[in-house]
């Protein structure tokens, strides 16, 4: 990639509160923040798009507000930023199965001249991040991922695609998943505990800085790889993709520390949520086990990732505690789904 | 940076980067028109005029105004027995998997060194709905659950083959085949892969059937009229399309025939409706502009253009002010059909189904007419190939999309020299 790709604005909504930097804390100190998120507390921010016929869904709410928050991190409001050049790319498989399981419900019991459109436009994933490009007047490419556990780190790979190609000059990436109530037991047991949103807006280093913002982090070495089924169990066994990577594929420092998410299919039984054992296993092999302090979160994990990986970083700059032993090059952040598709890419402070 | 630089500096990155020039090596098809039997005869249908959209028995259909969608016949006789188990979707973008595999020659030990991108509306929706009527049987679950996520055709696609290279799924509406026709060859364009699968599929399923029904998108006179005054609406399908992209040395090298070059492409939103288009045409005219500003041979003009036209008086409408919005007076040159008259909407394959088309259209210098297309609306006046196959010169066309949402792509392809 030859373009210098930029974090400038960044947000993660979780039970744990509104900032990645809280739910950092909760993980590092153990503590459990599966609960829901506060929404009542962004009413105000809310006002500006929820004053239609109905109220809006909760996680229209959950999304809109990650993206408010993100876009007012980076001044994003600003006259640099044009909407037919800033794109939106999320990542959302499972984020709207609330919607076709209730259109389903709904037919199935109307006759044909009594089956209300209301609910349709919202059983196609790309829903949300339409909904989201009405609201906002964003213009530019919009695009939706639906591979599970990679869905929003494909979302974070294809906009700097759009930024290196100059058919973006910014992106906002999303990620976001939610319990279903009717998929409930498939969820929890997949290891889901968590309702979760989060947002990055990625722009050129360079256009960032032309309009006055400091990036944050920049994201380097993208990859996209399908692992064969010896490297995904290998890579299950160890909690550590860096060795597998070396193999064929990099030549990344053996000490890198790294951030992983290993996701498993709705329905399959998920890994142990042990964080006091976690957190040991962290400091002895420098990898930060996503799933297994936060929890399955499927489509939110690459974008999550991302911003726990900033936060950690910041977290060795400011000589705090970090389960994470430093390196220049920065962290190595992978999102593995169940059927072998990685994507990993270093991320480091500006 | 806007407007003019912006373009500039976009056709300047494309024509003097180090990006890869991509071609397509292979297509593949699975539609109601030649029911797998291969793109051959689905071309020379499409050229004859065929009309695949059938009356449908469905009890489900009972009571609608429409009666009449595209479903194709028994196509799994071509597949091999594994594929046994698998939701029709990811079947239907098997078997046009197999034929794009076979068309484009490509040796079985370079297969796994392949990628995936694959597009799709609403994936394994047929597995899904039988999920929903049969939770209370956790027995048979777990099983229609794997098969009705969103990704699982692609992940099928992976897994048969032992892919190894780049893989996604992306959903965005009707312009899922394209958009993932589009990440594909950014991967090879960037120096992720040299070969990618790509393309489209979706079912008809009566999930699709009633929310369009609800919605009165359908048509209601037994047939789709893309562009006429009289037009009422679409006829929902079913299908796939499937390309094989290349980076153009690595196909030289290897010999293969190469059909065109995938020049150019752009999405755009229109950040307007939650299901129509901004009837200006303004979010696709974007696309088109956008996606012509990055072509590298300036001097060279769209001949052909593989239009949305899905009937409903939305759609066309809003399609002929974008494409005359660009073009102008240059939009007499340019011809222009849709496939949909003949084979319906399907959904997140047509796309990609469209770009084959295109692609099609180029290697055979022969342009599929627009049937049913007997009084021309005054606000879609367009240069219309209407009843039957038009013998042309292509060196360049595109293929347009546009979808719920106000999702919106196009697709240039270019002659190969």
């Amino acid at each position: 990639m030859r373009t210098e790709i930029a974090i400038t604005g960044m947000s993660v909504l979780s039970g744990a509160g509104g900032s990645a930097s809280a739910l950092c804390k909760h993980c590092v100190d153990g503590k459990n923040a599966a609960s829901d998120i506060n929404i009542e507390a962004y009413e105000n921010d809310l006002v500006s798009v929820n004053s239609g016929e109905r109220e809006l869904y909760r996680i229209q709410k959950m999304l809109f507000i990650a993206f408010l928050k993100a876009s007012r991190m980076a001044r994003a409001g600003s006259e640099a930023i044009l909407p037919e050049r800033t794109g939106i790319c999320l990542g959302n498989c499972h984020g709207l199965e609330e919607f076709r399981s209730g259109f389903f419900n709904h037919y199935t019991k109307s006759e044909p001249a009594l089956t209300s459109p209301a609910l349709f436009p919202f059983t196609t994933a790309n829903a949300l991040a339409s909904w989201l490009a009405i609201q906002t007047g964003v213009k530019g490419a919009n695009l939706t991922f639906i591979s599970d556990g990679t869905s929003s780190a494909e979302a974070i790979l294809a906009a700097c695609d759009l930024i290196t190609a100059n058919e973006c000059d910014a992106v906002f990436v999303g990620g976001i998943s939610v319990l279903d109530l009717n998929l409930r037991d498939e969820f929890l047991a997949a290891g889901f505990r968590h309702e979760i949103a989060g947002m990055l807006l990625l722009e050129s280093a360079s256009h960032a800085r032309s309009r006055g913002i400091d990036p944050i982090a920049v994201l380097k070495d993208i990859k996209n790889i399908s692992l064969t089924k010896d490297e995904m169990a290998a890579v299950r066994q160890n909690g550590s993709i860096l060795k597998i990577l070396n193999k064929t594929r990099s030549n990344l420092s053996p000490d890198i520390a790294e951030m992983v998410y290993l996701g498993n299919e709705l329905g399959d039984n998920g890994p142990g949520l042990v964080p006091r054992d976690a957190l040991t296993s962290m400091e002895k092999l420098n990898v930060f086990p996503l799933n297994a302090v936060v929890g399955n979160i499927f489509d939110a994990a690459g974008v999550f990732g991302a911003a726990l990986s900033v936060e950690l970083l910041d977290r060795q700059n400011n000589g705090k505690w970090c389960p994470l032993r430093s390196s220049q090059e920065g962290i190595l952040h992978s999102t593995v789904n169940s059927s072998g598709t990685a994507i990993t890419m270093l991320i480091r402070k500006a | 940076m806007v407007g003019k630089e912006a373009k500039k500096r976009r056709f300047n990155i494309m024509t003097h980067s180090p990006f890869k020039e991509v071609v397509i090596t292979g297509v593949g098809v699975t539609t109601p028109l030649e029911n797998g039997k291969g793109t051959d005869e689905f071309w020379y249908a499409l050229c004859r005029g065929v009309n695949a959209i059938k009356p449908i028995s469905e009890p489900f259909a009972l009571g609608h105004k429409c009666a009449v969608a595209g479903k194709v016949g028994d196509f799994q006789r071509f597949l091999d027995a594994s594929w046994t188990g698998h939701d029709r979707c990811a079947k239907l973008f098997a078997l046009a998997c197999q034929h794009a595999l076979m068309d484009s020659k490509v040796d079985r030990h370079l297969i796994p060194n392949m990628g995936i991108i694959a597009g799709t509306i609403l994936g394994g929706i047929i597995s899904g709905e039988q999920y929903m009527r049969e939770l209370s049987k956790p027995e048979k679950a777990a099983a229609l659950l794997k098969q009705y996520c969103l990704a699982s055709t692609a992940d099928a696609i992976k897994n048969r083959y032992s892919l190894r290279g780049p893989a996604g799924s992306v959903s965005t509406a009707c312009c899922s085949g394209a958009d993932a026709i589009k990440i594909a060859a950014t991967q090879i364009r960037n120096g992720r892969a040299d070969i990618m699968i790509a393309g489209g599929a979706d079912v008809f399923s009566e999930f699709a059937f009633r929310g369009f029904s609800a919605l009165n998108a359908l048509t209601t006179d037994g047939k789709v009229r893309p562009f006429d005054k009289d037009r009422k609406g679409l006829a929902l399908s079913e299908g796939a399309g499937v390309i094989i992209l290349e980076e153009k040395k690595h196909a030289q090298d290897r010999g293969a025939r190469i059909y065109c070059s995938l020049a150019s492409f752009a999405s755009s939103a229109d950040a307007c409706h939650m299901v129509r288009p901004n009837p200006d045409g303004e979010g696709l005219s974007r696309s088109i502009q956008n996606a012509l500003s990055s072509i590298a041979d300036v001097d060279g003009d769209i001949d052909y253009i593989c239009a949305h036209g899905t009937g409903t008086q939305y759609n066309d409408s809003m399609e002929a002010k974008a494409i005359k919005r660009v073009f102008g007076k240059k939009t007499s040159t340019i011809s222009v059909s849709s496939i949909k008259s003949m084979i319906g909407h399907t959904l997140g394959a047509a796309s990609a189904i469209e770009a084959i088309c295109c692609v099609k259209a180029m290697e055979k210098s022969t342009i599929p007419p627009t049937i049913n297309l007997e009084k021309y609306d005054p606000e879609c006046e367009l240069q219309h190939v209407a009843k039957k196959a038009l013998i042309k010169n292509i060196n360049m066309c595109m293929s347009l999309s546009a979808g719920f949402g106000g999702q919106n792509t196009a697709l240039v392809f270019k002659k190969h020299n």
